[in-house]
């Protein structure tokens, strides 16, 4: 071994260079891991990904350490981690983000400000919760300013965070879902200039519109579309079962029409593609409203800038078509949030490197392993 | 609520946890470098100490066979003194052995005394400082050589060995005794005579002297 190379491994640093900390999400079907490090050039790359899915639900597997440990351990053995850093976010019902405003002339400090602000808006005292939050506009003295604020349980922290000490995980830091996007879309920006995007990340049973200028976080807010939403209203109109609707839109998607890679696509799968499309509009008009109503809160918070881009991203996003079917909708650029992997390359790892589901499931994971790793100016 | 900047991020860890278990792991850190060092610490202790105890016993051991062996060189000694001791006591006791015997000294003195005219009472035979007692009346019942029971007392100082005999008697008179006496000094055998004492005593029809007399006798043994 050289030197050098034994200097690295002394320090606990790859070779390539320092490894940052593991991001860990628990998504609602899979435990997501992500590492990245900095190679000799100084460039962000993958060290190790791994998505492994649970036995049962989610909230067994928070409620067992005998649960979650071995899973853990799997996971780690799968691929190269190094370390036991974690930066985690607790699941999505476990937090709640808002955006509030807030007078600080009469308070010690902003943070004073925001607690006498959440007061009022939490049931029981402060002391049952852990509130953090991120500044967004901070006037003058006497103006109103912004907040975006994250308050979780803190019965439900402590549990969290017990369960991963216990599981031997130093937890580096517990954040919020929306702050790993950002994280992941400012470094994506970084390649492209300072922008403002809007993020929408469909889940299951939710959405969520995260809304960034520059590398601020500006907005967080939840949305009640979710992709089970679209398959549940699938089923019932077209009456088929839920296994075959999602055959059909892995299928051919909602905009077979425009997609370049279904050129030869039978009439009947041109047509399965606009029934769903059909069925599905009033859901997305409801949905485009809210997007819209977002877009309009960030003009006015940027002051008239434009929202460059929308990036979307989560189940919805994995369907075909769906980025076209939105930007004719919205009239602004909806993109794919490119995959993890796009953007950070594989590395030296690409032996050990698979992607074993959708390219979108190691986002907020990949999100959480930057922290550290790129700053946040 | 954490402090948080523009630049901040957010972070859910309350700070009491986070102290909590950085002072922890702080603390895991410290007795992860103290613990095996006061175990390497201990260890050592320990084995200094066996070592320390182990040559403590050797000293210990050899001071022992020193003891031992200056307990014996003083036994040697002792015994090399009481060797010596006997030794000289055995020539001296040759020397002893080699003078006059008392029955040659009796008949000796006996030559020298005029017929009739001197007489003894007692007498005492020494030779060198060792008593030699005889009967008083029986002259050859041969005689005893008595070693001091205390010889260290006198190993060191040289032995004046003396052949006498103390003689208690009676002559007719001062003339006669001035006889024997000029007889004595006549036997080659005797060294000297000295006259201690003279008492004239008085009887009904006669007058005779007392006297005690010391007789030193010449013999091979007569040095020191």
């Amino acid at each position: 071994m050289q030197l050098g190379a034994m200097m690295h491994k002394l320090r606990g640093v790859s070779p390539g260079g320092a490894q940052g900390p593991i991001g860990l999400e628990l998504g609602r079907d899979q435990i997501h891991l992500a590492q990245l490090q900095r190679d000799a050039h100084g460039e962000v790359q993958f060290r190790a990904q791994a998505s492994l899915p649970y036995s049962g639900t989610r909230e067994e597997l928070l409620s067992s350490q005998r649960r979650f440990k071995p899973l853990l351990k799997r996971a780690l053995s799968s691929a190269p981690f190094t370390g036991r850093r974690v930066v985690t976010c607790l699941p999505p019902g476990d937090t709640r983000i808002m955006s509030i405003t807030y007078d600080a002339s009469g308070a010690r400090d902003d943070g004073a400000a925001v607690l006498q602000v959440m007061r009022s808006r939490l049931e029981g005292t402060l002391e049952d919760y852990v509130i953090d939050y991120l500044p967004v506009r901070s006037g003058s003295k006497g103006e109103q300013r912004l907040a975006v604020v994250a308050v979780a349980r803190r019965e439900k922290v402590i549990r969290l965070l017990e369960l991963f000490r216990r599981s031997g995980l130093e937890v580096e830091a517990l954040e919020i879902g929306p702050a790993a996007i950002k994280r992941l879309v400012s470094a994506l920006s970084t390649k492209r200039g300072p922008e403002n995007v809007l993020i929408i990340n469909c889940g299951h049973s939710h959405s969520y519109l995260t809304m960034l200028s520059g590398r601020r976080l500006l907005l967080d807010q939840q949305l009640s579309f979710g992709e089970q939403q679209l398959i549940d209203r699938l089923c019932s109109e077209l009456d088929m079962s839920e296994e075959a609707v999602r055959m059909a839109v892995h299928r051919v998607g909602i905009d077979a029409k425009f997609d370049p890679e279904l050129t030869d696509l039978s009439n009947t799968g041109l047509e399965t593609s606009q029934v769903i499309l059909d069925v599905l509009k009033p859901n997305l008009l409801a949905f485009v409203d809210e997007i819209k109503r977002a877009l309009r809160y960030v003009t006015y918070e940027t002051r008239g800038e434009p929202v460059h881009r929308l990036y979307l991203m989560g189940g919805f996003a994995d369907w075909r078509g769906s980025d076209r079917v939105l930007r004719r909708m919205i009239d602004i650029p909806v993109e794919k949030l490119p995959s993890p992997q796009e953007i950070f390359g594989t590395g030296i790892n690409d032996s050990g490197f698979s992607i074993r589901n959708g390219a979108s499931n190691l986002v907020i994971a990949t999100g959480l392993a930057l922290r550290g790793i790129v700053t946040n100016e | 609520m954490n402090d948080n900047t523009l630049t901040a991020e957010i972070d859910l860890v309350p700070n009491d946890y986070r102290t909590h278990f950085a002072k922890v792991r702080i603390l895991k850190r410290y007795a992860s470098i103290l613990i095996p060092l006061l175990l390497v610490g201990g260890l050592l202790y320990t084995a200094l100490r066996y070592y320390t105890w182990d040559l403590e016993r050797e000293v210990e051991a050899l001071q022992q066979r020193t003891l031992v062996s200056s307990q014996q060189r003083d036994q040697i000694t002792n015994l090399r003194k009481v060797a010596d001791e006997f030794q000289r006591q055995l020539t001296m006791l040759g020397r002893l052995r080699s003078g006059g015997q008392a029955l040659d000294m009796f008949t000796t003195i006996d030559r020298a005394i005029p017929p009739g005219d001197v007489w003894f009472r007692t007498w005492t035979f020494r030779r060198a400082g060792f008593v030699i007692k005889g009967d008083t009346s029986e002259v050859n019942r041969g005689y005893f050589v008595v070693i001091p029971a205390n010889s260290e007392a006198s190993s060191s100082e040289p032995w004046q060995i003396e052949t006498h005999m103390d003689i208690k008697g009676q002559a007719r008179d001062h003339s006669t005794l001035s006889t024997f006496v000029q007889k004595l000094f006549d036997q080659p055998q005797i060294q000297d005579v000295r006259v201690v004492n003279t008492a004239r005593r008085s009887y009904e029809n006669t007058n005779i002297i007392d006297f005690d007399m010391r007789i030193v006798v010449r013999s091979a043994a007569g040095g020191s």
